[in-house]
């Protein structure tokens, strides 16, 4: 099923995926609740504190409401995205329920707008996607969806991953050794190994930028190919749960493996096994040149360039 | 428009107006060009008494500095279910913005621009939310305290060294008694 998913099995587990990491996301805020009190991080009255006005004229709505949000509706609403979320898992088609479990999650992005992550806009994303496609119900409307999930998993890869090419600090492999070393993202069985293996922190940052790259090819490639970058996806978010705490990105992104894989099957069927795989062999080849041209222009002085860190205080 | 907005340039980022929840067209590139170099440190320290009569306090008089919790060594059980997430994200967020804030107005007082340049009202710093949302949370913890004080740290990390320097010291503020506060209080004169 995951190789060969039809549009609404596609759909259905995208939004399933979502409600699990909507349900984990709560369970974090109900072991973090002293924080909502009065002088905790999440304390409303503090960061409620913002300017009316936004670059929308429906935003600046939307914030104006949530500003009239007291604090005992807010957690009834949070009860009931729990309650939304584990319904979506039983009943993942139903638009109403993704209408819900999308404006639910606007609301704790808009309340805790200073510890929202990509997983947060990701999963958005993605219920926004689910209910649009749900609405009318008919096959165009779900192929729609199934394929701007596709398109949007790759393009935020295609994204990462060339931005991560383009970087001196990523094409060095210096990147990989700097995070791992931070309290903030890093682990610190992960530190000691990369500083007794720097080969290891190397390798790791070309593996994440040529894997983020060249996701694309899960659009085209035969099905084997597909469930190698697929495994290689799950490992690698994997990992980024465990040395990095980003515990919601597996569910966020991997929602959307099924759609690239519904995807997939429909651009084989068009376009025919072998035009699909000469199609892939090319797209793989430009890549990897492209790869190997954005490593080539990193300037030697690249260190000296870079604007550095803030300096200590004086006085 | 997710695509245009991806884009290195000003103009392809003014999209995200059409955009009606601010969330829609995000951008994907993490961790890159520049990753996380270093992390924040917060550190405060707290006077239970005032020296005078003036409500004023010494240096001296001061708690030694502590490190407010919330960026401790990761937990592998964080990887399902990670709390932390909250706090240091928080902290992260605010010693950042604080700091870019620090950097531009002090940009400006160096070229000259240094009587209220456009954009930067004298107490920028000191309102901004970020700011703000520290001093309350070092307010919280110090429950019997009558003035606070924080400070922001940057760690870099070398191998398995350590190299640790401030980089922006808070002013020192009053904090109202347990039974009427709120949160941060005014200025106190620093000796």
């Amino acid at each position: 099923m995951w190789l060969h998913p039809d549009p609404n099995d596609a759909l259905r587990l995208a939004v399933q995926f979502c409600a699990v990491a909507q349900i984990v996301g709560l369970v974090e805020l109900t072991l973090v609740r002293s924080e909502l009190r009065s002088g905790g991080f999440l304390d409303w009255s503090m960061i409620g504190n913002l300017n009316p006005w936004t670059r929308t004229h429906v935003g600046s709505l939307i914030r104006r409401a949530f500003r009239r949000l007291g604090n005992r509706m807010f957690i009834w609403l949070i009860v009931l995205n729990a309650v939304v979320a584990a319904a979506l898992l039983i009943w993942p088609s139903v638009a109403g329920l993704i209408a819900a479990a999308a404006a639910l999650q606007v609301m704790l992005m808009k309340r805790h707008h200073v510890t929202i992550d990509g997983s947060d806009q990701m999963i958005l994303v993605v219920l926004v996607t689910c209910m649009l496609g749900r609405i009318s119900g008919d096959a165009l409307a779900i192929r729609a969806a199934v394929s701007f999930l596709a398109a949007e998993l790759t393009l935020a890869y295609l994204v990462a991953g060339l931005a991560k090419a383009a970087s001196p600090y990523w094409q060095s492999g210096e990147a990989f050794p700097m995070i791992v070393q931070t309290r903030m993202y890093g682990q610190p069985m992960a530190a000691r190994m990369v500083n007794r293996h720097p080969g290891l922190g190397h390798a790791a940052s070309y593996a994440v930028f040529c894997w983020e790259s060249l996701f694309i090819l899960a659009l085209t490639a035969p099905p084997t190919v597909v469930a190698v970058i697929f495994v290689l996806g799950v490992g690698f978010h994997a990992g980024c749960a465990v040395v990095m705490g980003l515990n919601r990105f597996m569910w966020a992104f991997v929602a959307s493996y099924p759609a690239v894989a519904c995807t997939n099957l429909a651009i084989r069927s068009a376009l025919g096994g072998h035009t699909a795989d000469a199609v892939t062999i090319g797209v793989a080849v430009v890549g990897l040149l492209c790869l190997a041209f954005l490593n080539r222009t990193r300037p030697s002085d690249w260190k000296a360039r870079h604007t550095t860190l803030p300096g200590p205080l004086t006085g | 428009m997710t695509v245009v907005v991806q884009l290195p340039f000003k103009r392809c980022k003014r999209i995200r107006r059409y955009d009606p929840v601010g969330h829609l067209l995000p951008g994907w590139n993490f961790f890159a060009p520049k990753p996380l170099r270093a992390d924040f440190a917060v550190w405060y320290r707290f006077w239970e008494f005032y020296d005078n009569d003036h409500g004023e306090v010494l240096k001296a008089g001061s708690s030694p500095w502590l490190e407010v919790a919330g960026i401790e060594e990761r937990r592998i059980t964080e990887a399902i279910v990670n709390p932390g997430r909250y706090t240091r994200k928080t902290i992260f967020t605010c010693c950042n913005q604080i700091i870019m804030i620090n950097r531009a107005v002090l940009l400006h007082g160096k070229n000259g621009k240094s009587d209220a340049p456009a954009g930067f009202p004298p107490d920028a710093i000191i309102m901004s939310l970020p700011y703000l949302l520290l001093v309350t949370k070092v307010s919280s913890l110090c429950k019997h305290a009558v003035a606070v004080q924080f400070r922001i740290d940057v760690i870099q990390h070398e191998r398995e060294t350590l190299h640790a320097y401030t980089v922006f010291r808070s002013a020192v503020h009053r904090v109202l008694p347990d039974a009427s506060r709120v949160g941060g209080g005014g200025h106190v004169a620093a000796s």
